[in-house]
């Protein structure tokens, strides 16, 4: 084992600061992103095109008061923001960024982040369940029925590229695609992979379980400030790391023509994040009962379609 | 001066594994809501896996996360949403049958230990290549492996069988 | 000082750990009030047996490969048998409207 302590402190703040960073301009971006699909023109009056509104934001959030109301059930509610961001600083651990740099090689590093993808599911069940509210324990609920939909068709999606590559180690499989990048081998099954992960990471059109127009907040209700801005770092935290999946598997991880390997995976990463918002803001959201169909009439047979004519092609 | 660091910082996370499968352990069966309960097993099943990881099998561990808590757990919270009673919910007073796990855990510890005697550890917990772990499901234990996919089969079909609505027409 | 430190090596501590574990499990079917309350200990008693397994397997086997392909034949009867349990359990709440295990007595007499 020879990793140092020095590695190890140096890891948790690296993520951590990525992951606030992230935040940062993921908050920027989609207001930003927003505002221009929408014909006007977002935040532009806190620094330069409203670069700086996050920070406002973010004091005004961090300044306000913790608000628990009486009856809700004071650990699970309090314990239900953790639940959902701690499993990041694990799931960033097999990521890799470039060739050299990657926190821990891990052989089976994909089953790990999509192992750990649920668990920010069941912080959201958690939320549900600990405020004492009918509107949050519906979101929470609604949320645990999305993992129905999209769970078979993300591990098929995820076997069919493991079948091509042959390891679960992410590295191996960036490595594998130094030539042609898997995309090119298998369009549909980005498309599905896109789709999947919108519906893991809860985002428009599948934002049930946080839907404005029809249950107030969901889940996040009853949290003010604090609880309610660590439930959005962990949402837009899973979206980096499903984007991160989704360059690794698909899109040929660090490679690229002049740049250096860190910078590609980043503009990668951060072209699926902006395809994840373009969605937001062009579909409208869809019934439950309509995405339970979806998931199992459209998703798996195509996905699983895909895998055996995979496997055929494999063989021969 | 570092690697005493270390060493301490692994045996720190192995004792916080230990308190997660024995807390979560403990909260699941005596608490009174039956939500603590639910979560108390979700962090017992955490800590198995730890324990798993630290047995040497990271396959074994990440399999158990995604089994148990991504489809057992959410099993059982579909359970628990569908037939909520807060009556009776809880934990009845400990009686005379507490003396019966007791006992029996006892008598079963006291004979693995007795049976333990004079062996001698042959291998310590080391990575083995997981690899074979998929040739050996299809060359030798292909029998156990396709009598578990039937039932599998089997219980699911079962399952959505006996909790069926029948909407009748007409 | 240093017995702790040989503490994550020694297959003592894991048939401890698996023997808890199956007692906590135990002690909890035999007094939740609730069939899900059941299914709960009882998903902890297989822990139990499963990290009972694996440590034997790991320690006094030359060949490990034996126990984890046991204990992931393990993972999933138990995940099969939580399905067909909660069935069961939704069924007896449409048609009694009662899950305690103490109500549902019919048989009994």
């Amino acid at each position: 084992m020879n990793i140092s302590l020095l590695g190890i402190v140096g890891y948790l703040v690296g993520i951590a600061a990525l992951v606030g960073l992230n935040a940062v301009i993921l908050v920027w971006l989609e207001r930003k992103v927003a505002g221009h699909m929408q014909f006007r023109l977002g935040p532009m009056e806190v620094g330069p095109h409203g670069i700086l509104q996050t920070l406002a934001d973010g004091i005004k959030l961090v300044s306000k008061q913790l608000v628990i109301p009486d009856e809700a059930d004071k650990p699970l509610f309090l314990l239900a923001p953790i639940v959902s961001l701690v499993p990041i600083f694990a799931a960033m651990v097999p990521l890799p960024f470039s060739e050299t740099v990657q926190a821990w090689e891990l052989n089976i590093g994909l089953l790990l982040i999509i192992a750990l993808g649920l668990l920010n599911t069941l912080g959201i069940l958690l939320a549900g369940w600990g405020s004492n509210n009918k509107y949050a324990l519906l979101g929470g609920a609604r949320a645990v029925a999305q993992i129905l939909a999209y769970k078979i068709p993300l591990l098929i999606c995820v076997m069919t590229i493991i079948m091509m590559t042959g390891s679960f180690s992410l590295r191996d499989i960036a490595i594998a695609q130094k030539d042609t990048w898997n995309v090119l081998y298998q369009p549909i099954l980005f498309i599905v992979y896109i789709i999947t992960v919108t519906l893991e990471t809860n985002r428009s059109p599948f934002d049930f379980s946080e839907a404005e127009s029809e249950l107030v907040a969901g889940f996040h209700t009853e949290y003010s400030g604090m609880g309610f801005s660590l439930f959005f770092l962990a949402e837009y935290s899973y979206m980096f790391i499903a984007a991160g999946l989704a360059t690794v598997l698909f899109l040929g991880g660090w490679h690229g023509p002049w740049l250096p390997g860190v910078a590609w995976t980043l503009i990668k990463i951060y072209s699926i994040i902006f395809l994840m918002m373009w969605f937001r803001w062009t579909f409208p959201r869809v019934r439950i009962d309509q995405m339970l169909s979806f998931g199992w009439k459209i998703l798996l047979p195509l996905s699983l379609i895909n895998f055996i004519i995979t496997a055929g092609v494999l063989a021969l | 001066m570092f690697d005493t660091v270390i060493h301490d910082v692994y045996y720190l996370s192995f004792a916080m594994i230990l308190v997660l499968v024995l807390g979560g352990g403990i909260i699941a069966v005596t608490s009174k809501s039956l939500i603590y309960c639910f979560f108390g097993l979700v962090s017992s099943l955490l800590g198995v896996a730890g324990l798993y990881y630290n047995l040497g099998s990271p396959l074994v561990a990440v399999m158990q996360i995604m089994i148990y808590i991504g489809a057992v757990c959410v099993a059982i919270a579909f359970g628990i949403s569908l037939t909520r009673k807060t009556e009776d919910e809880g934990v009845k007073p400990p009686d005379i049958k507490a003396a019966i796990p007791v006992v029996l855990v006892t008598a079963m510890l006291g004979s693995t230990l007795k049976g333990l005697e004079g062996r001698h550890i042959v291998a310590s917990a080391h990575k083995a290549d997981e690899s074979l772990i998929g040739w050996m499901l299809l060359k030798e234990y292909l029998l156990p492996f396709e009598i578990i996919s039937i039932l599998l089969t089997v219980a699911v079909i079962g399952a959505v069988t006996i909790a069926l609505i029948n909407r009748r027409i007409g | 000082m240093e017995f702790l430190a040989t503490l994550p090596n020694n297959l003592l501590l894991y048939v401890v750990v698996a023997h808890a574990l199956f007692a906590i499990g135990l002690y909890g079917m035999l007094f939740r009030r609730n069939l899900i309350g059941f299914l709960i200990s009882l998903e902890l008693l297989l822990q139990g047996v499963g990290i009972n397994i694996m440590a034997f397997g790991t320690y006094l086997v030359p060949d490990p490969i034996q126990a984890r392909i046991t204990t992931l034949f393990i993972i999933g009867i138990a995940a099969a048998e939580a399905a067909v349990f909660l069935g069961i359990a939704v069924a007896v709440f449409r048609n009694y409207q009662t899950i305690g295990v103490d109500e549902l007595s019919k048989l009994k007499g």
